[in-house]
C-alpha cells in the first residue's frame, strides 16, 4: 500500500525510535470520559423519553381503567335489579314529622308494610323488585340484587320460604339493632307484622303481592298479642325510611316473581293445611299470570 | 471479534463506537492518540496548542460518530480532521493557511537551506552513545524546520502510515503534489541528519510510482 511512496528506512526507524511524545494522561482521561459521556448521554436521552411519557401514559391508563370499571359496575348494578323500571320515579319522602310514614296516614296497611319492610330480617319474604330510586341514600343499591340471608331469629322455614319466594329484601334490611328491641325478637311480633301487611291496600294490584310474603310466616299469626301488634305499628310509623310507591313495587314484585316457585309455594301451603292462604295465593297467581296454566293438583282448590 | 482484538480494524472499532460501545473508542483512541499528537505537535510547534487541538480533533471524532460511514480509512479521516483543525489554528493565529497548501512543492520556495534550519548538534562528531534525548531533539528540530506542507506529508506518512493517495485525500491535494513534498522532505532530513546513520544503512526507496 505504501510501497508507492518515497521513504527512507533509516529516517523512518530513527523517527519511530525517537518520537515518543504522547498527550498527557489527564487529557486521555478527559477524552475517554467524554466519549463515555456521549454514550451515557444517549442512554440518558432514551431514559428521559421514558420519564417524559411514562407518567402521562400511566395517568391516561389509570383514567381509562377507572372509567371502564365505573361503567361496568354501573351496568352490573342495572343487571342486578331484575324488576327495575326505568321510568319509576322516587316517591317524595316527607322530611318532617315524627311518624315518617311515606304514605298518608289514611292508608295504614300500605304504610305499615313499607315501613316494616326493613324492620326485621326475619320478616316474611318480599320481592326485591323495589325501584332503585326508593333505596335510601347510603345504602348500596346493588345490595338489592338478590342476596339472601337468614336473619337473626329467623326459622329455617321462614328462610326457606323466603328463598322459595325469591325474596331479597332480607338482604336489604338495614341493621335493625335500634328497632328490633322495640319490636321484640319473638316470632309473635314478626308474625303480627305479617298480619298487618296482609291487610287490604289501596292499590288492588299490589295487594296480592303484599299478602304473599306474609303467608309463610303466618302459621301462628292469630296468636300474636294485640299489644305487640300495636307496638309494631307504632314503630313502623315512626320508621324514618323512604318507601317506594306501592303500585310500582307491586308491579315489580309480580314481574320478579317466578310462576313456578309461586306454584310451589301454593302447594306447600296446601300441604301444611293452610287452604285459605293457598286459595288467596292461587287467586293472586291467576291475576298475575292469567295465561299460565294452573296445574291439575291446584285446580282442585275451590 | 471483540473490540480488544488487535486484528480489529480501526473502521470496525469506529462502527462499534457508533453503535454505543465506549470500549471500542478507548481502544481506537489508544491506537491513534500518540500519532495524532505528534503530528499536531510538530505541525504547530507548541505543546499546549497541540494538546488543545488534539482534544478538539477527538471531540470532533466523538461528535461525528453518529454519522460515521466507512468511506475511507479511519486514519485518513482522522488526519483530515486534524489538518482542517490546523488550518483553523493558523488562520486564527494570523499565519497564512496557504502555507500548508502551496509551500514545499518547489525547493526554491523552502526558504533558507535545511542546514541552516537544523540546529547544529552540540558535538560535530557522531557519537554512538549520543544521548537519545539529544538525537530526538535534533530530529524534532529537523522535522520542525521543514516547510509545513512537506512536514505534513512526512508526518502523515510516518505517523499515519498513509499512502500517497490517502495523504492527498486528507490534505485535499493531488497525489503527485504529495509525492513531491514527501521527496523533498526526505531529502532535507537526510541532509540534516545524515550524520546519525551510516550511509550503508540508508535505503531509499522510491516506490513503483517514482
Amino acid at each position: 500500500m505504501n510501497s508507492n511512496r518515497p521513504r527512507d528506512e533509516v529516517l523512518s526507524r530513527l523517527y519511530r525510535d525517537l518520537a515518543r511524545e504522547e498527550p498527557p494522561a489527564a487529557l486521555d482521561r478527559r477524552r475517554v470520559v467524554g466519549a463515555r459521556g456521549v454514550g451515557d448521554g444517549a442512554a440518558r436521552r432514551r431514559r428521559s423519553w421514558i420519564l417524559r411519557w411514562g407518567a402521562p401514559a400511566g395517568l391516561a391508563a389509570t383514567v381509562v381503567l377507572a372509567v371502564t370499571v365505573t361503567l361496568l359496575v354501573e351496568r352490573e348494578r342495572h343487571d342486578l335489579l331484575p324488576g327495575r323500571e326505568p321510568a319509576a320515579t322516587p316517591v317524595p319522602v316527607p322530611a318532617s314529622g315524627s311518624s315518617m310514614s311515606p304514605a298518608s296516614p289514611g292508608e295504614p296497611p300500605a304504610t305499615q308494610e313499607t315501613g316494616g319492610r326493613r324492620e326485621s330480617a326475619a320478616r316474611a319474604p318480599e320481592p326485591a323488585a323495589a325501584p332503585p330510586a326508593a333505596v335510601p341514600a347510603g345504602r348500596p343499591a346493588a345490595a338489592t340484587g338478590g342476596r339472601r340471608e337468614v336473619g337473626p331469629g329467623m326459622t329455617d322455614g321462614e328462610a326457606s320460604a323466603r328463598r322459595a319466594a325469591g325474596d331479597s329484601t332480607a338482604a336489604n334490611a338495614p341493621p335493625a339493632g335500634d328497632r328490633l328491641p322495640q319490636l321484640g325478637e319473638s316470632a309473635g311480633g314478626r308474625e303480627a307484622k305479617a298480619v298487618d301487611r296482609a291487610a287490604p291496600q289501596p292499590f288492588p294490584a299490589a295487594a296480592p303481592q303484599a299478602a304473599t310474603p306474609a303467608s309463610p310466616a303466618s302459621s301462628a299469626p292469630m296468636a300474636a298479642p294485640a299489644e305487640a301488634r300495636k307496638e309494631l305499628r307504632g314503630a313502623e310509623r315512626a320508621a324514618p325510611m323512604p318507601a317506594p310507591a306501592p303500585a310500582q313495587r307491586g308491579l315489580a314484585d309480580r314481574m320478579a316473581r317466578d310462576p313456578a316457585s309461586w306454584l310451589d309455594e301454593i302447594r306447600r301451603l296446601m300441604r301444611e293445611g293452610r287452604e285459605a292462604e293457598a286459595r288467596d295465593q292461587l287467586a293472586a297467581f291467576r291475576r298475575a299470570h292469567p295465561d299460565h296454566p294452573v296445574p291439575d293438583d291446584l285446580r282442585a282448590l275451590p | 471479534m471483540s473490540a480488544r482484538d488487535p486484528e480489529t480494524t480501526d473502521e470496525t472499532l469506529m462502527l462499534a463506537y457508533k453503535a454505543g460501545d465506549a470500549a471500542a473508542f478507548e481502544y481506537l483512541y489508544g491506537r491513534w492518540k500518540g500519532r495524532l499528537f505528534r503530528y499536531l505537535l510538530h505541525q504547530c510547534g507548541d505543546r499546549a496548542r497541540a494538546e488543545e487541538m488534539h482534544q478538539d480533533v477527538w471531540m470532533k471524532v466523538i461528535g461525528a460518530r453518529a454519522g460515521y460511514e466507512v468511506a475511507a480509512k479511519f486514519s485518513t479521516w482522522l488526519f483530515r480532521i486534524a489538518h482542517n483543525r490546523l488550518i483553523d489554528h493558523w488562520r486564527a493565529s494570523g499565519r497564512q493557511a496557504a502555507e500548508l497548501a502551496s509551500h514545499g512543492d518547489d525547493p526554491d520556495d523552502d526558504g533558507p537551506p535545511l542546514v541552516e534550519q537544523v540546529p547544529a548538534p552540540p558535538d560535530e562528531a557522531p557519537d554512538r552513545r549520543l544521548e537519545r534525548k539529544a538525537v530526538a531533539e535534533r530530529l524534532a528540530s529537523a522535522i520542525d524546520a521543514l516547510p509545513a506542507a512537506q512536514r505534513e506529508a512526512f508526518l502523515m506518512a510516518e505517523e499515519g502510515e498513509m499512502s500517497l493517495e490517502e495523504i492527498a485525500s486528507a490534505t485535499g491535494t493531488g497525489r503527485e503534489t504529495v509525492k513531491s513534498r514527501l521527496r523533498y522532505a526526505l531529502a532535507k532530513l537526510r541532509q540534516g541528519l545524515g550524520d546519525l546513520a551510516p550511509p550503508s544503512a540508508r535505503t531509499t526507496r522510491g516506490g513503483r510510482g517514482e
